[in-house]
């Protein structure tokens, strides 16, 4: 697939995941959310796996199905009690954009830096080298810690409120 | 009890078995079963207590066969603690060591430990009491036995230091023992001060020997190789505060000087004192013992043992002969005002010990341990034949209200006559060989100031004897002035107290002669004379001078029988003849006299100067300030204060319970980690 | 083949951009579906890591294509277990506001 197809599909997937974090309803919301979906499976394609291109495919779409379903579900609930903004939540949520943003530099000029293309043409072939190991533990650290962050939370509450109710 | 092949681990058993019999009795008492039967405490106590002395005896007996050796018995049980390794290695055994110098005191304190159990079977106020407190009596009055046994038997200085305490608190016990009075049983203040200035020295003296003979390479606190340590130690010098580091003392005075403090403490010297009248408290037959030998003949004892380190500090020497010197004469002085029987018995002992320090200070075990034996045998003597009487009067103990009683108590009359002969120095008795000896050392002595310690000498003999025969006159002759209804009950104490008080009095008729000075021994033609001198010296090897001074000794035995006679005719001048005019004339200063019986008012000095300002000091600044103030208010209060508001506020804004809250905190400690890896 | 490093910006964009939904969206479902994005995007840098360990040397072992599949795998299981609960929380709560959930604060 010649380049500027993969540009175009790229700066798809970023609208469309811009919409889902700013959307005000939760139906639009899960919409763009399985744009991203088939989007990034189709990037996936592009590249050297379609195996994996095809099990995101299958797992994007699933995801987006079964949040509009949940979404058409709970849509009578979210009418209501969306409750009082509270001033410090929004020193949290700006505090959570900033280190985002920041995270996002890191990344991109991490990637930058270790970029192999360059070095391999100018003759250095330990290929393995290329990322190097950091990058790599960027992407494995925070997955895993932030899901299990949120599940864990969530699972909590949930406890919390059996005791509460039970 | 098993007897093996050597012979040398029975010498444990010497102080263990009268350790057992207290352990015994005090375990008896805090279980409160019901108090064994008297006969049965008796058997224990007194068994044990024989046994040891007959084990004593055998070691003895031992030690004499094998003495051509010269190597002394040694029983060691175990190693209390150790360290290092090699030629540097130190260790601490609780062993039990038995040469000539034990093995004589140890003769007499087991001696005395079966004579004084025997008379505190019948002859003693506790026997009236309950069965508890004499059950309570006897563990304590082994406790003693079974600490001064420890302390005389050491191999080593920290097993000497065990028995030293425990001396210290056996006789505490006694003293603060009546006959189930709670309330006497608090000590007073002072004696237990006093008593941790001595300690405090003793382990200084300890530190100071470990640590210089570690430097110099063989760390050692046994008495065994004791030479060895202090011939390579003996030109160690400590700076002196304020000397810019000219001024420098001798190690070795430091130590003697640390060891006489230690036993000036112990032996109640000058100013060290101030207990002693309290030691007297005890029932007559512990405080017969604790004077004897546990406490005031513990101090001697002590200088005699570590006597190495007096032959190389002079300077500890002289203090030695000093304070004894002072101590002798100030004791005399206190004595000749008391009017309370036994603590006249007790100034009387405490100027004879300054006698003994002197004795030590200037000559060296040679001459002071036979005396020591001597006045172990006098003193305990006159100390219980004194609570014979106290006993026989029905507790009455003031002697200015005693008289007469020669026809009514003529045993007890013989018995204590006897003790006031000896102890007093009648020509041809021990007393008198002992100052003999000492006088002729000091005539040509090169102690500083000899010539003042010797006249001090000789004015304290003159006092002794007047102080010993006012007792014996105004408790025997004379008007009686005892009420009527006594006089009628009068009786003579019973015979287990009477045979040992006899066997008393023989030992310290006959103890003279197994210490006659060398001077009547070439009169006589007679080798070696002074057996008991020439027994312990070998063990101080050739550090002190022989005691050949035959050249004044004839002046010296002139001047002491002089001394003699005009106490004992100015006993009789004062006391019997012209009594009523001597009582006049001391009612005539009653402040002086006052001043005088309470031993210079230094009991009020320590009061006035160190006691309250020291009370004060605590309350203010120990309790209410650093106590309440500091610790209460700021660091507990404080603390607890802290962490609530702490709590409450600073801590409140992180538990929002917000989700997101959280995730935004690791987001941030995620990046902060990154950049550290990235960079 | 596509170069990778804007496949890796791409994702990098994508991860960040699900953290910031992550962490200021109020509604609970979104806030899962904005966890699922950060999975994808994680996924997305496996697979173009794997085409550019790829390039180098084809005889090496796949390992991008493996975590990326591991990667999918949780995230599937994530959105299973996480719609579950936020439909129990939800109708517990009547709310599907994520701060109505607060008691994890003792």
């Amino acid at each position: 697939m010649p380049e500027v197809w993969l540009y175009l599909l790229g700066g798809l997937t970023v609208l469309s995941s811009l919409a889902l974090i700013t959307a005000r309803r939760m139906l639009t919301a899960v919409w763009a959310f399985g744009c991203v979906s088939v989007l990034l499976g189709g990037i996936l394609l592009s590249l050297s796996s379609p195996f994996l291109a095809f099990v995101e495919l299958w797992v994007g779409t699933s995801c987006f199905l079964a949040a509009l379903f949940f979404a058409r579900l709970l849509s009578g609930i979210e009418a209501r009690g969306l409750g009082p903004r509270d001033p410090g939540r929004v020193v949290i949520k700006a505090l959570g954009l900033i280190a985002s943003l920041v995270l996002a530099a890191v990344f991109i000029g991490v990637v930058a830096q270790t970029e192999p293309a360059p070095r391999i043409a100018a003759g250095d072939v330990s290929g393995r080298q290329g990322w190097g190991p950091q990058l790599f533990t960027l992407y494995v650290a925070p997955l895993p810690a932030l899901g299990l962050l949120l599940l864990g939370t969530m699972i909590g509450a949930a406890f919390l409120l059996r005791r509460r109710s039970g | 009890m098993v007897i093996s092949t050597g012979f040398e681990p029975l010498l444990r058993w010497i102080p263990l078995l009268p350790l057992l019999s207290a352990l015994l009795h005090a375990v008896w008492l805090v279980g409160r079963f019901r108090p064994l039967p008297r006969w049965l405490v008796v058997l224990f106590s007194c068994g044990t207590t024989l046994l040891s002395a007959v084990l004593a005896g055998w070691s003895f007996a031992r030690l004499l066969q094998s003495s051509d050796a010269g190597d002394p018995l040694v029983d060691t049980v175990y190693t209390w603690f150790g360290a290092g390794i090699g030629t540097n290695a130190f260790s601490a055994d609780i062993a039990f060591q038995l040469d000539s110098l034990s093995g004589v005191m140890l003769l007499l304190v087991s001696g005395l430990g079966v004579l004084v159990h025997v008379i505190a079977v019948e002859g003693n106020a506790v026997r009236a009491g309950e069965a508890r407190d004499f059950q309570r009596f006897f563990a304590a009055l082994d406790l003693l036995l079974a600490a001064t046994l420890t302390f005389v038997l050491a191999e080593n200085l920290l097993l000497m230091f065990v028995g030293w305490e425990g001396v210290a608190l056996a006789s505490a016990i006694l003293v603060g023992f009546q006959s189930g009075e709670p309330a006497a049983a608090r000590l007073p203040s002072f004696l237990l001060r006093v008593e941790r200035l001595g300690r405090f020295a003793f382990v200084l003296a300890l530190l100071l020997l470990f640590w210089s003979s570690s430097r110099a390479g063989l760390p050692s606190l046994s008495l065994h190789g004791l030479d060895a340590v202090l011939t390579k130690i003996a030109q160690e010098t400590l700076p002196l505060p304020g000397g810019g580091g000219d001024r420098v003392i001798r190690l070795l005075d430091v130590i003697g000087l640390c060891v006489l403090g230690a036993a000036a403490t112990r032996s109640a010297q000058f100013p060290f004192h101030v207990g002693l009248r309290h030691l007297v408290r005890a029932p007559s037959p512990a405080s017969a013992l604790m004077l004897s030998t546990s406490t005031l003949g513990g101090g001697v004892y002590l200088v005699c043992r570590l006597a190495p380190f007096f032959a190389w500090a002079p300077l500890a020497s002289a203090a030695l002969a000093w304070v004894g010197g002072l101590t002798a004469l100030f004791a005399v002085a206190v004595a000749l005002v008391q009017r309370d029987i036994k603590r006249l018995v007790a100034y009387v002992a405490l100027s004879l010990v300054g006698s003994l320090f002197v004795a030590a200070g200037c000559i060296g075990p040679a001459a002071a341990i036979p005396q020591l034996i001597n006045y172990g045998f006098g003193v305990a003597l006159l100390m219980l034949a004194v609570g014979a009487i106290v006993a026989a009067i029905g507790g009455q103990t003031d002697v200015t209200q005693m008289g007469a009683l020669e026809k009514r108590l003529p045993k007890l009359r013989a018995v204590t006559l006897v003790a006031v002969l000896t102890l007093s120095g009648l020509p041809g008795l021990a007393g008198f060989f002992g100052r003999e000896v000492v006088g002729a050392a000091l005539l040509d002595s090169a102690l500083p100031g000899a010539p003042w310690l010797l006249g001090l000498g000789w004015l304290t003999s003159c006092g002794l004897a007047l102080a010993l025969f006012r007792l014996y006159f105004l408790v025997f002759q004379g008007e009686s002035r005892v009420e009527r209804e006594v006089r009628a009950h009068l009786r003579e104490p019973p015979d287990s107290v009477l045979s040992s008080l006899y066997v008393l009095s023989v030992l310290g008729i006959l103890g003279g002669y197994m210490a006659l000075p060398q001077y009547w021994g070439d009169l006589f033609g007679i080798e070696g004379s002074n057996s008991l001198g020439n027994f312990v010296s070998p063990l101080m090897g050739a550090s002190r001078p022989a005691m050949d001074v035959a050249n004044h000794e004839g002046w010296v035995i002139v001047a002491i029988t002089f001394a003699w006679v005009v106490g004992a005719v100015g006993g009789w001048g004062l006391f019997v003849r012209a009594r009523a005019r001597s009582e006049a004339l001391a009612a005539r200063f009653p402040r002086a006299e006052a001043f005088l019986r309470t031993g210079l008012g230094v009991e009020t000095a320590y009061d006035r100067l160190l006691g309250r300002p020291f009370s004060r000091w605590a309350r203010r600044f120990a309790h209410e300030g650093l106590d309440r103030g500091f610790l209460e208010r700021l660091v507990i209060d404080g603390s607890a204060r802290g962490v609530s508001s702490l709590a409450s506020g600073a801590l409140k804004f992180p538990q929002s319970g917000s989700v997101q809250g959280y995730g935004v905190v690791v987001v941030l400690s995620l990046l902060a980690l990154l950049l550290y890896w990235v960079r | 083949m596509l170069p990778v490093t804007p496949v890796i910006v791409l994702s990098a964009c994508l991860f960040v951009t699900g953290l910031i939904g992550l962490l200021t969206r109020r509604n609970l479902l979104l806030v899962v579906l904005s966890l699922q994005l950060m999975l994808g995007a994680g996924c997305l840098a496996f697979a173009a890591f794997d085409q550019a360990w790829l390039m180098t040397d084809v005889t090496r072992p796949r390992t991008g294509a493996v975590f990326g599949l591991i990667a999918t795998l949780a995230a599937a299981g994530q959105l299973g277990l996480g719609l579950a609960v936020v439909f129990v929380l939800a109708r517990a709560r009547r709310s599907l506001d994520i701060e109505a959930l607060d008691e994890l604060k003792w």
